[in-house]
């Protein structure tokens, strides 16, 4: 019967936090939306204390639980943009969400895994972003075709930040992705065939098998309405990187990109290739960047140097820590709230970035390790097999 | 000796770091089945020495030798990978990671599953990991069983004893050929300097053709597990012999307690 | 930056003198060396004392800017009607003013900065960078107008001296002599005086300054108070120099001034010195010689910055500290 109860906990958990989130999203007065935030804030806090629900919906992904609760999830996360229907630009925002959560856990890779803070992640958001964009507009290669292109490249160029950063400490690194950042930027603001600072517009919605995402769906009976298409197709990608996120944190290079966060020199000791390591996290935090970017490019249909700046690589660095390092679901959170609460608090646009700013500072001094800490792996898989 | 059982040959090792001599010229041989005791006043460069046969300083001069090959110019992780494994003075856990992960990283050097195995079937992964975090914790409770039942800590929740239990067992699980011991008896009190040791000779029994190096300051341990013992001096080689040996030799008590 | 360079863009009537423009883009400069050699000798005090990168520096200068000219306005509003004491209120301004960034300087040492300091320097560059962007849109929110260029209400020197071809201003001389005396003051005040003595222990051994008994809180405070003034004195020069400025120059001017620290050697003043001159002359040069190069004289100074961190990391005159294991 604790199976059952179990289940019922974390299916309400659930409910009640998408219910939360629709509620927020709809709110009209700047009142409400603040109130709800409270009320989330003050029902986590309460249920910390409680230390028998905390664990069953610590453990609701990982533990013998999983199933229901992925389950319940997906069946949430798909039903989220119906709510929205007739709000184009709320669905807009979630979109914004998934694509940015993509670009986050790439970094996750290099800050949250391997120690290494990267500013720069902005940079191949925009070079993945600037591929699609110009490919697709001067040579009308479709998405499909530009997105593997763009994969090469960020993954070759995520090699070029990832080489200086074998010389150099994890500080100086931060520093070599910050000069990278604006390297970059300057380069691409100023130069005539990336468009200047006006950007490329005019980038179409993909097709999948002759259907087009700028347009509602039939397939047989089933009509998925036009603004929502977009939504889905990220998500996709979203549950795609998920997976394979998760299995490399889950792999040896996982752990190993852990040792070489805490220690070089013992890791070095025990055989562990720094350098191939390290590299690895650059080409794959860079290639999801690109991704994040191409998806961007297609659906926003323009891109400017803006989608490249500093401020966007610390917005990016700023998700991850918010939520939480080396966490998928941590950073994915962190990711969503950044996206999708200034977003929200419109209204005060000229205070965004300022508290923004306040909110890291805050973090950084109370809760570093940010929303959702990093999880101990747990080898028990045979245990929990037993268990159900 | 016979050549044959040489396992590590230090020849005239000088490290120079600007104006200063850690190492002045030292050579020295271990065998295998063979403990050295390593000793010397603080700063005489015996960690230096460590740091050196693992790759992690490069000599000034001098060759160092194992198992007939020069490792001269190779990484640590080479070196590691030829079975000369080493612990720490200040125990270098990766502290952050649980017990077992640290253990389990000391396997890192077997054969495993790779990148594309771990994202296409992880299955597999999983079944290679139940197998090395059995064995891992099987070595964790040859020193205490406690650490093997809350593996999930992380190491830098532990005491200082534990830590090196750990250290330790991580050396032990990377299957060393020479095992380099840097002070592993320190902080510890007379019960667990004892069960240290009786472990180490356990270990020592086991696995034979091993040679392992013990930097030590607590003599008892010396005395009780080194067959010979070479003690170290600004960076020199003052003397070689067995405890009994050594411990009556002038210099030495020179060293330790200062021209009478 | 906004470029003041309206009158120096015009090529000289009858001929290039080449020698006359060698000289111009020589004084431009040294103009920017000047600012970006005050903002990197605060990057290197920091550096030293703390080993930490406090990413915000650049914004106190625009802290400076901003509220002397707002006091500067007030005063110079009251000056028209005692003109005997208004240029009294306007030197009272600009020094109290900078006194005050000094203690910014050193409130945020207190509040951000040694909460981190057992902590990886990581932690103090996020958090310096946040309040570098909490700093700046604080000036663009709170002060009428913030989100407009401004314009420094002050007007120094603006005579022109000719020798030959070659003219200088006023306020370049002015810039000049200011900043010289500034070097020689911080200089004389690290390595002559006893509480620059302490610094300097500080910054070798932390602990062991500590142990010796110096009040290393107290000398970090005063490190800090010494390098926001000289940033506000930056911010001043800019003023006085480019007549504009806007609320999110101090955070280019970080980077710039950061960038110069860097090259010359983060932790030695000399090096931030010839570090920021270095960077002056890369930027000016590389504008003013490479044809089509103006809009991307910034890409050349962080070129200059990735090549120093990636194979000289310690800068020029920087010592590489090796990792005891």
């Amino acid at each position: 019967m604790k199976k059952a109860t179990n289940y019922i906990v974390i299916i309400i958990f659930q409910v009640f936090i998408f219910a939360a989130l629709i509620l927020f999203l709809k709110a009209e007065s700047l009142f409400f939306s603040i109130g709800i935030l409270v009320v989330i804030a003050a029902a986590l806090f309460f249920l910390r204390r409680e230390k028998r629900l905390y664990e069953v919906l610590n453990t609701s992904f990982t533990g013998s639980s999983r199933r229901i609760s992925v389950t319940s999830f997906i069946i949430l996360i798909v039903l989220l943009p119906f709510f929205f229907l007739k709000s184009g630009y709320i669905l807009h925002v979630l979109t914004f969400a998934l694509i940015y959560i993509i670009a986050a856990l790439g970094l996750n890779f290099q800050i949250g895994s391997c120690g290494m803070v990267n500013f720069a992640q902005s940079t191949f958001f925009g070079i993945g972003a600037y591929t699609s964009a110009l490919l697709s507009t001067r040579f009308d290669l479709s998405f499909w075709v530009c997105l593997p292109l763009a994969i090469i490249i960020t993954g070759v160029l995520g090699l070029a930040l990832g080489w200086p950063s074998l010389k150099t400490k994890s500080f100086y690194l931060s520093l070599v992705s910050i000069a990278f950042c604006y390297i970059a930027f300057l380069l691409v603001h100023n130069m005539r065939w990336t468009g200047g600072p006006d950007g490329v517009p005019g980038i179409l919605k993909p097709k999948i098998f002759g259907f087009s995402l700028a347009r509602a769906i039939r397939i047989g009976g089933i009509v998925l309405p036009g603004n929502l298409t977009y939504y889905f197709f990220a998500l996709a990608f979203v549950a795609l990187a998920l997976i394979i996120a998760r299995r490399f944190h889950n792999s040896w290079m996982g752990l190993s990109w852990n040792a070489l966060r805490e220690d070089e020199i013992a890791s070095k000791c025990y055989g562990i290739n720094l350098t191939v390591n390290k590299l690895l996290a650059f080409i794959f935090g860079s290639i999801y960047a690109g991704v994040a970017g191409v998806l961007y490019a297609h659906f926003v249909g323009f891109v400017s140097p803006e989608n490249m700046t500093f401020h966007v690589g610390l917005l990016m660095v700023s998700m991850v820590i918010l939520g939480g390092m080396d966490n998928n679901f941590g950073v994915m959170l962190g990711a969503a709230l950044l996206v999708i609460i200034p977003e929200k608090f419109r209204a005060f646009q000229d205070y965004r970035l300022l508290f923004y700013g306040l909110i890291m500072i805050l973090m950084l001094l109370f809760r570093p390790q940010g929303l959702i800490p990093f999880k101990v792996r747990k080898y028990e898989w045979k245990r929990v097999k037993e268990n159900e | 000796m016979n050549n044959s059982t040489t396992l590590l040959k230090a020849s005239d090792i000088v490290m120079q770091f600007g104006g200063l001599k850690a190492l002045n010229g030292v050579s020295l041989e271990v065998h295998r089945d063979e403990i050295l005791g390593l000793i010397g006043p603080n700063g005489s460069g015996k960690t230096t020495f460590f740091n050196i046969v693992t790759g992690i300083y490069k000599q000034t001069s001098g060759l160092v030798e194992f198992k007939g090959e020069s490792l001269t110019g190779k990484t640590c992780q080479q070196i590691a990978q030829r079975g000369v494994i080493r612990t720490f003075q200040t125990s270098r856990l990766w502290f952050d990671l649980s017990i077992i992960d640290n253990v389990l990283l000391g396997m890192y050097m077997r054969e495993k599953p790779g990148l594309v195995t771990a994202v296409f079937n992880p299955k597999a992964l999983r079944r290679d990991f139940d197998t090395k975090v059995e064995e891992a914790k099987a070595v964790l409770s040859i020193f205490d069983p406690e650490l093997a039942e809350n593996c999930y800590r992380k190491t830098k929740d532990l005491s200082l004893v534990d830590r090196r239990r750990v250290e330790i067992s991580r050396a032990i699980v990377a299957n060393p050929r020479l095992l380099l011991l840097d002070e592993p008896a320190a902080g510890m009190d007379v019960s667990e300097t004892s069960d240290l040791m009786k472990d180490i000779q356990k270990l020592k029994r086991e696995k034979k053709d091993i040679g392992i190096i013990v930097i030590e300051h607590d003599m008892m341990v010396i005395s009780s597990i080194a067959e010979r013992v070479v003690v170290f001096n600004f960076g020199k080689k003052i003397a070689e012999g067995t405890y009994e040996e050594i411990k009556s030799n002038t210099e030495v008590r020179e060293a330790y307690l200062g021209k009478a | 930056m906004a470029r003041h360079h309206l009158h120096y863009s015009k090529k000289p009537k009858g001929g290039v003198h080449l020698e006359s423009i060698f000289l111009l883009q020589l004084k431009n400069g040294i103009m920017l060396g000047c600012q970006y050699s005050l903002i990197a000798i605060g990057f290197s005090l920091f550096f030293g004392v703390l080993n930490v990168v406090v990413f915000c520096h650049g914004n106190i200068a625009s802290i400076f800017l901003f509220v002397s000219s707002a006091l500067l306005a007030l005063a110079i509003g009251i000056g028209t009607k005692l003109p005997q004491l208004s240029n009294i209120f306007i030197v009272i301004i600009i020094f109290g003013t900078i006194c005050i960034t000094g203690l910014i300087g050193v409130m945020i040492e207190r509040s951000i900065i040694r909460p981190f300091r057992k902590s990886p320097g990581l932690m103090t560059l996020l958090i310096t960078a946040s309040a570098g962007i909490v700093i700046e849109q604080v000036l663009k929110n709170f002060f009428p107008q913030g989100s407009n260029p401004q314009m420094f209400p002050l007007e120094l020197g603006t005579t022109q001296y000719k020798l030959g071809t070659f003219t200088i201003f006023g306020n370049e001389i002015f810039i000049i002599i200011v900043t010289s005396l500034l070097f020689l003051f911080t200089f004389l005040f690290i390595k002559k005086t006893r509480i620059g003595s302490h610094i300097e222990a500080i910054s070798q051994d932390f602990e062991a300054a500590a142990m010796l008994g110096i009040n290393v809180n107290r000398g970090i405070a005063i490190t800090f108070f010494l390098g926001a003034s000289l940033a506000a004195v930056s911010g001043f020069m800019h003023g006085i120099y480019y007549n504009v400025f806007r609320f999110d120059m101090g955070g280019m001017a970080g980077i710039k001034g950061f960038s110069a620290s860097v090259v010359g050697g983060l932790g030695s003043i000399f090096g931030a010195i010839m570090g920021g001159f270095l960077m002056g002359f890369v930027e000016t040069f590389a504008a003013a010689y490479i044809p089509g190069a103006s809009p991307y004289r910034d890409v050349f100074s962080f070129i200059v910055v990735l090549i120093f961190l990636v194979f000289r990391p310690s800068g020029i005159l920087g010592q590489i500290v090796p990792e005891k294991v």
